[in-house]
Formats: C-alpha cells, sequence, structure tokens
C-alpha cells in the first residue's frame, strides 16, 4: 500500500534528527512492499528480508544528508532493487530450492485449494525471466508507476511495457488451467 | 513523457495498454487514462480486453506476498543499532564533482588573473581541495545505495 509521499517527507526530517519513532512509522509503510519485490527478485525470503534491512540500515544511517530529489518511495526501492541485483549477479547459477521456499513461506491460512494456487502462482512468478519479473513486481504488485519502474530498471517506458506484456502472457499460458477452473 | 491527459485512444493501443497492465485503467500511463476510460465507456470490445484482464489480474493476487510483525519489529530497531553518520554539509551548490571540480578550476583562473593584474594573494587552492572532498564525500553518501 502506498504511503502518502508528503508524510513521507515530513518523517524523513523527523528521521534525520534522529526520531526512532518516526523510523518505525516509515518501516511500517514501506516493509511489506520492499519485502515483496525482493523475495520476488530473489526467490529466497530470508535473503530478501536482509536485502531490505540493508536498505533500512543505509536510509538510518544517511538520513542527516537526505535530501528529497525523489519519492522515498522509489528512493527506498532503488536500493533494495540494486542490492537485489548485486545478489543475483552474485549467485553463478540457478538455485532452485530458493523457489521452493518462496512458494512454501508465505500466507499459511486458507483452504488446501488456496494454498496450491497460491504457490502455483508464487512459482510461476518466481520463474519469469529476471527483467519481466521485476517489472511485473514492481508495477503490478508494488504499483510505482511505469516512469518510476522504467527509471528504476533504466529502460523506456516503451521497453517496461513490452516486458510487461511478455510477463503477463507467459503466466497467462501457464495458468491456463487455473483460470479455467475458475481460479 | 508528459502528465498531460490526451482524450483519444486507439482500441490497438488500449489493448496494447491492458496486455501490459491489466484490467485496472488507474494503473495505465496518466496521460492515457481519460482516453482510455472513455473508450471503454463506449466500446464493447474494449470491454471484453478489460473483463479478460480483470479474471487474470484476481488470480495474479495470488502471488501478493505478505510479512510479518516480526519483520516489523527487526527493522524498527534499527536506530538502536547503528548510528547515524554525521550530516554532510554541502559547501558548493554543484551536482556533481566533475561540475564542483569546473568551478574550482574557474576559480582559481580568475584568482590568477587577478593575481597578475592586482598583485593581490590568489585563490588558496587547498582551501577548494578541502570544499571539493567536502563535495564529493556528500555525493558518495548520497550514492553510497545506488540509488537512481
Amino acid at each position: 500500500m502506498p504511503s502518502d509521499d508528503e508524510d513521507d517527507q515530513r518523517l524523513m526530517v523527523r528521521v534525520a534528527e534522529g526520531d526512532a519513532n518516526a523510523f518505525r512509522t516509515l518501516v511500517e509503510h514501506h516493509t511489506a512492499s520492499l519485502v515483496g519485490h525482493a523475495t520476488r527478485m530473489l526467490r529466497n525470503p530470508s535473503e530478501a528480508e536482509e536485502v531490505v534491512q540493508e536498505a533500512f540500515v543505509r536510509l538510518w544511517r544517511s538520513a542527516p544528508s537526505y535530501r528529497p530529489e525523489a519519492k522515498l518511495r522509489t528512493f527506498l526501492h532503488g536500493i533494495a532493487h540494486n542490492l537485489c541485483i548485486d545478489r543475483l549477479r552474485a549467485r553463478k547459477k540457478h538455485d532452485p530450492d530458493a523457489v521452493d521456499a518462496l512458494v512454501s513461506s508465505d500466507r499459511t491460512s486458507g483452504s488446501i485449494h488456496d494454498l496450491e494456487l497460491r504457490a502455483r502462482v508464487q512459482k510461476e512468478v518466481a520463474e519469469l525471466p529476471e527483467r519481466q519479473r521485476a517489472a511485473l513486481s514492481l508495477v503490478h504488485f508494488e504499483e510505482l508507476t511505469n516512469i518510476e519502474a522504467a527509471k528504476l530498471l533504466e529502460v523506456s517506458v516503451e521497453a517496461l511495457e513490452s516486458l510487461l506484456s511478455r510477463a503477463r502472457r507467459t503466466l497467462r499460458e501457464r495458468l491456463a488451467n487455473v483460470m479455467e477452473h475458475g481460479g | 513523457m508528459a502528465d498531460t491527459e490526451q482524450p483519444e485512444l486507439s482500441i490497438e493501443r488500449f489493448q496494447a495498454l491492458v496486455e501490459a497492465y491489466g484490467g485496472d485503467v488507474e494503473r495505465f500511463p496518466l496521460r492515457e487514462r481519460a482516453g482510455a476510460r472513455e473508450l471503454l465507456r463506449r466500446d464493447a470490445a474494449a470491454q471484453r480486453l478489460v473483463q479478460a484482464a480483470r479474471a487474470f489480474d484476481s488470480v495474479l493476487e495470488e502471488a501478493r506476498l505478505d510479512v510479518s510483525p516480526a519483520v516489523i519489529d527487526k527493522l524498527s530497531a534499527i536506530p538502536h543499532q547503528y548510528k547515524q553518520n554525521a550530516p554532510v554539509l554541502r559547501l558548493l551548490p554543484f551536482r556533481s564533482a566533475r561540475q564542483t571540480w569546473l568551478a574550482a578550476a574557474a576559480a582559481v583562473l580568475l584568482g590568477l588573473v587577478r593575481e597578475y593584474a592586482s598583485d593581490e594573494p590568489a585563490v588558496d587552492s587547498a582551501d577548494i581541495s578541502a570544499l571539493t572532498f567536502a563535495d564529493d564525500l556528500f555525493d558518495d553518501l548520497t550514492q553510497e545505495g545506488d540509488v537512481p
């Protein structure tokens, strides 16, 4: 859920003065979105939490020098996304266990059918190519604007739309049987 | 991309937008939303595209992830575990170290010209180095997280 950008800027003024309560409010505003994106990118919830922790540590430490040149949400996603890319590059080859960790770690409530559906959809999203996954995660799930997401991914808006279209087309094909059975 | 809304939208462009952004017009680029809403109001093909995309969007929602309160608590403890960096005063109003160096070089040049002209001492380059170092340090700190 995106937070109000003006609220964020006001909170950052207090964080820059060392206000831990203001920092907690920012954490509450942004953590779900950052962890969600990092988990989709890294396909590993533990690593995703580490990345988000590092992003917030950097925010806290550099807060006294912070200048609001972008929305804080975009700023934080930029840090977290680049940390994710660094980690993905450090992996020498695909780790299938990471996908298993993602699909089995989240939302344990609901019927067996619901859990199976969630696991299936999460798995298919996790198996998208990295850039398609990133585009879908930022725009569909984390609700960044097309301009914000394109800037973060260092592509044009047209290229972003192409990534999104390919991601959705691939998922529609892979989840066709789920759609046929009414989701 | 401009933020001004453009009311006319072809069905082909509408289809491309639905394929990229799904069935919620509010996710479309700002400048194309008004045109998309207008097309959706009067065009049956556009309505069918949106209906199909919304069904798929609801399936995609299953991949939305939650975060546990324990993670929030852990992150909220960061202020008690890490010290903040001291604020770095930006002494020169330039965006990059390159701009700062160019300005410093221009200042030194101006000082040399004035020295030749008036026999007054030129600008102390050590002072400029100190200012530039502070400006570079600020850039390093603000770019520490590979901010886009």
